[in-house]
């Protein structure tokens, strides 16, 4: 089976303050995972703020380097690519951002916008042949075509997240990365941008890396999923699988967590978490990385659980933990 | 809209609006509703429907351009839009407090945590012990599950979550009798998210504190409150019992809220609306939500009338032609 | 349905327009009287170069110390020179030394803060620290330390000397505005679309700050144009030809002040007012279009 995109042991650690201070914050540890080239896939990357699931975004998206590791692209490394490889990179993994009203220039109309890429990948031959491109591809995905001669300020934040899964689709790119592209989107709006993404996924052959900290939503679009704290992969694996039979506690308090809409339902257990060291800095960052991030809150955490770092367990054929509870 | 039983808060026929150049925006429209001692209410609706204006005129917070066009609102027999500012700021914090939204970013950044509770105390001209300020705020900071080392803290050394728990704290501390928290849990993981509803649960059980739960998350309302308020481009579209309205949706907002939520662990489509909410500077005549509504026909009393805000059952009140 | 639907669209189109065009006029009417004002300083002064026949620059090419007249409408300074001629002269050369002094720093603070700022790391370090050595280091004093050394000033030499110092303000500024501009999510896409750096910058982010850059643009001009008074004034301007700084130079050489010679040193003055006071409209005109919570309710 080959592999569309491969990420290879990466870490990305920031480095802030200025001479005299430095402070290390490692938002990537050591993370490696694949989405696969044979059929489209929506693979969802959940986690929490500050469990290192944007900065996975960015890395592969290539706004920032890592600071080991590599990354494959139909296996060579993003890294090593001649210009011409990193521009057919580039082409073929777009993004989806959050903020829909910051996604667009505002004072490009719609169509200067597709045009763009259109022109820079030199997809179309004539300016008459990207027109057609373009009008096709919008009313593919259920806007009209007026919609190409408005300004940002004149349409909505979903309008305006369909026209980036237009912008995709046109570049005829085979990953999109969407980081939680529905969150600043009312809920009974979202329905219309999930089925779209839903349906280009399954109709249009384009597969998604869709980032966001609410499982429900991913639920929706996802295959398998991909559950990160505080920079590594704690549970990963068929959807159903994982969220059916949760083995991660991480993942065990989260799923119990979620609101359920049913008043019959009600949380009747208390969570399953220590918290007296919730929310301190790790002092020494060696120390961190060579141990499971989640042992402090853990309450089924052994004393192995503080000196090395976790195995990767197969629990079945798409089902991985990263806990000692299994090994 | 009466209720018989004596609430301890009712709002009747409240109307805010927001100056603007041409015709002002009409935010909350007519809004009536009481809240009972020691029950949750949540208030739900999506962006522009009204609710945060609705939170913060109940403690007359609105600066302009937004004034108060006309209604009342009674706590505990007083009309807080009428009396004076000094009563108004007696009752603000130590009878009925407001947890904002984006609350984690209402705390002072140069000072701890624990003065800034103490700075609360005394200003409302309470004279209680170093002692007993720590006594109360660490019994509150168990229930909320924050470690006690958040006392001496500065805000940028804690996270969003424990931000957010530590103004909860803040509003909690004088153990008011009604505390309206808009959207107290948009910005924080699912697990603090819980530790919050929790903790509101339980204020409510041992204290008898009555809470307004302002969000647009359907789900978390079902989790918490008792009673459940569905608002729509300024107006109460429907209002009742939470596990009635769950069960069976009447109105046709609602039922499309309850279709578009994705559920865990259930395999169906979501189904959403399509359009935009009205412009309130010139609402459409007639219901509101009409133009996005499923059932609406072509020539329709929808159109054309407003629809009341009418009991349809015990504890259940809808605002839709279909039903009157 | 789908009519209420287009109507409200028209109407929110018509009311972003309305707004639109509002905004433009309000900023438009500081900036058209800026503009405006500025215009007529630089026809009076052409047109006053054409009528009067005097010498501005020459010396003793007419009686001194004489008080206005219909022949001298602003009387001669104590050299022998039409002072009505050295005004419109003057008003031109101290113009052109202002605006080349502002342009060439506004190109410099344009380079260093976009190179910097988009692009960070190491380059950005390098043009920061030297983007604030300029800026605490006491500028008047070593502009008058310079002009003493430069034996002959020259239009050109003293605008090149001014906008060594005029850079660094703006650049700060606009490194700012560069850094909060590269974080949006346009600026993103663009990098995925295939654009290279300098295409980004000038087609998105340029244009997306077009009226913060005209508003520094202004505001470089005004304080070069200060820092070429101020070093006149001491003398240490260009001596073969005139200008308005200059003009006040040779009026407090000749004691004009206690001589009562009102008609020599009040007309630069009030002209170069009008001039810094033209360039304030013009620069608060884009101000309020950049930031329209400026505006106010």
């Amino acid at each position: 089976m080959s592999e569309m995109l491969k990420l290879n042991n990466v870490t990305k650690i920031f480095s802030l303050g200025g001479l005299l201070k430095r402070r290390h914050v490692i938002a990537v540890d050591n993370v490696s995972f694949s989405i696969p080239k044979d059929k489209p896939t929506t693979i969802a990357l959940v986690g929490e703020s500050g469990s290192g699931k944007t900065t996975v975004g960015r890395l592969i998206l290539g706004f920032i380097k890592p600071t080991s590791g590599k990354i494959f692209w139909e296996n060579k490394d993003i890294y090593k690519m001649k210009r011409s490889e990193w521009k057919l990179y580039i082409r073929n993994v777009q993004a989806v951002f959050q903020d829909p009203y910051e996604s667009l220039d505002p004072r490009y109309k719609v169509i200067d916008t597709l045009m763009e890429p259109l022109k820079k990948f030199k997809i179309a031959n004539s300016r008459s042949e990207s027109l057609k491109m373009i009008s096709e591809t919008i009313e593919a995905i259920g806007l009209r075509r007026e919609i190409l001669d408005k300004y940002p300020h004149q349409i909505s934040g979903g309008e305006k997240q369909r026209i980036l899964l237009a912008r995709a689709l046109l570049i005829n790119a085979k990953l999109v990365v969407a980081d939680e592209p529905v969150s600043m989107i009312d809920a009974s709006l979202r329905a219309s941008i999930l089925n779209l993404m839903k349906d280009v996924n399954k109709n249009f052959g384009l597969s998604f890396l869709y980032i966001t900290h609410d499982i429900s939503t991913a639920y929706i679009l996802a295959d398998s999923i991909i559950v990160m704290y505080l920079g590594s992969i704690v549970e990963s694996g068929s959807f159903e699988k994982v969220i059916s039979n949760p083995k991660h506690p991480y993942v065990k308090v989260i799923i119990d967590s979620i609101p359920l809409p049913d008043p019959k339902r009600r949380w009747k257990s208390a969570i399953k978490l220590r918290e007296e060291e919730e929310g301190l800095a790790p002092k020494d960052m060696v120390k961190f990385r060579s141990r499971c991030k989640f042992c402090d809150r853990c309450a089924e955490a052994k004393e192995v659980c503080w000196e090395k770092n976790p195995p990767i367990i197969e629990i079945d054929k798409d089902h991985k933990v990263s806990c000692f509870l299994y090994a | 809209m009466s209720l018989e039983e004596p609430g301890l808060l009712k709002v009747e026929d409240l109307r805010v609006y927001y100056k603007t150049r041409s015709n002002p925006v009409r935010a909350v429209d007519g809004v009536s509703f009481s809240v009972k001692r020691g029950e949750i209410l949540g208030i739900v609706g999506e962006s522009g429907c009204g609710k945060s204006t609705l939170a913060n005129a109940v403690l007359r917070l609105i600066e302009s351009p937004a004034y108060i066009n006309g209604g009342q609102v009674f706590f505990k027999d007083l009309n807080l839009l009428n009396i004076d500012e000094e009563k108004l700021n007696k009752i603000r914090w130590k009878e009925i407090s407001l947890i904002p939204q984006s609350a984690m970013n209402a705390l002072n950044p140069v000072m701890k945590i624990y003065h800034q509770i103490k700075e609360v105390i005394t200003d409302k001209k309470i004279k209680f012990s170093d002692k007993e300020i720590k006594e109360k705020s660490e019994e509150i900071m168990k229930r909320l599950m924050l470690p006690s080392y958040i006392l001496n803290a500065y805000p940028c050394q804690l996270s969003g979550g424990m931000r957010q728990r530590a103004l909860l704290l803040l509003a909690f501390i004088l153990n008011p009798s009604l505390v309206i928290a808009d959207e107290p849990t948009s910005a924080v993981d699912v697990v603090t998210q819980r530790k919050i509803l929790e903790f509101l649960d339980m204020q409510r059980k041992d204290f008898g504190t009555s809470i307004i739960l302002i969000t647009h998350d359907i789900a978390i309302v079902a989790e918490v409150a008792d009673r459940i308020m569905v608002m729509y481009a300024g107006k109460i579209l429907e209002m009742g019992d939470v596990t009635k309205i769950f069960e069976n949706p009447l109105h046709p907002y609602t039922k499309t809220l309850m279709e578009s939520i994705p559920i865990l662990g259930v395999k169906r489509e979501v189904i959403g609306l399509s359009g935009l909410p009205p412009d309130l500077r010139n609402p459409p005549a007639g219901c509101r939500f009409n133009p996005r509504c499923r059932y609406s026909r072509s020539t329709d009393i929808c159109k054309l009338k407003e629809p009341e805000l009418r009991y349809v059952d015990n504890n259940h009140l809808i605002a839709c032609h279909m039903y009157s | 349905m789908i009519n209420k639907n287009s109507h409200l669209k028209r109407l929110l189109v018509k009311a972003t327009l309305i707004k639109n065009t509002l905004l433009v006029v309000k900023g438009n009417s500081y900036i058209f009287s800026g503009l405006c004002l500025l215009v007529c300083i630089i026809l009076f002064a052409v047109v006053g170069m054409h009528i009067i026949p005097f010498d501005p620059v020459k010396i003793g090419s007419v009686p001194m110390d004489l008080p206005p007249s219909s022949k001298h409408l602003l009387g001669t300074d104590s050299l022998g020179r039409d002072l009505f001629a050295q005004l419109c002269f003057g008003t031109l050369t101290s113009l052109q030394i202002g605006f080349l002094a502002g342009i060439i720093g506004f190109l410099i603070a344009l380079m260093v803060a976009f190179f910097g700022g988009y692009h960070g790391g190491k380059l950005d370090g390098i043009l920061t620290t030297l983007t604030e050595v300029f800026l605490t280091t006491p500028t008047l004093i070593i502009l008058i330390v310079i002009a003493a050394v430069v034996e002959r000033i020259e239009i050109p030499t003293m605008a090149l000397i001014i906008s060594a110092f005029a850079w660094a303000w703006p650049a700060k500024t606009m490194r700012a505005q560069v850094l909060s501009l590269k974080e949006r999510g346009f600026i993103y896409l663009s990098r995925l679309s295939g654009l290279n750096s300098l295409e980004i910058i000038l087609k998105h982010m340029i244009p997306n700050i077009l009226p913060f850059l005209g508003s520094y643009f202004a505001v470089v001009v005004s304080a070069a144009m200060i820092s070429e008074v101020g070093l006149e004034v001491l003398g240490l301007g260009p001596r073969h030809t005139i200008t308005l700084g200059m003009m006040l130079h040779w009026a407090m050489m000749h004691a004009a002040v206690t001589r009562n010679l009102i008609w020599w040193w009040l007309p630069p003055c009030i002209m170069l007012f009008l001039i810094f006071f033209s360039l304030f409209l013009f620069q608060r005109g884009l101000d309020v279009i950049a930031n329209p919570r400026l505006k106010g309710e």
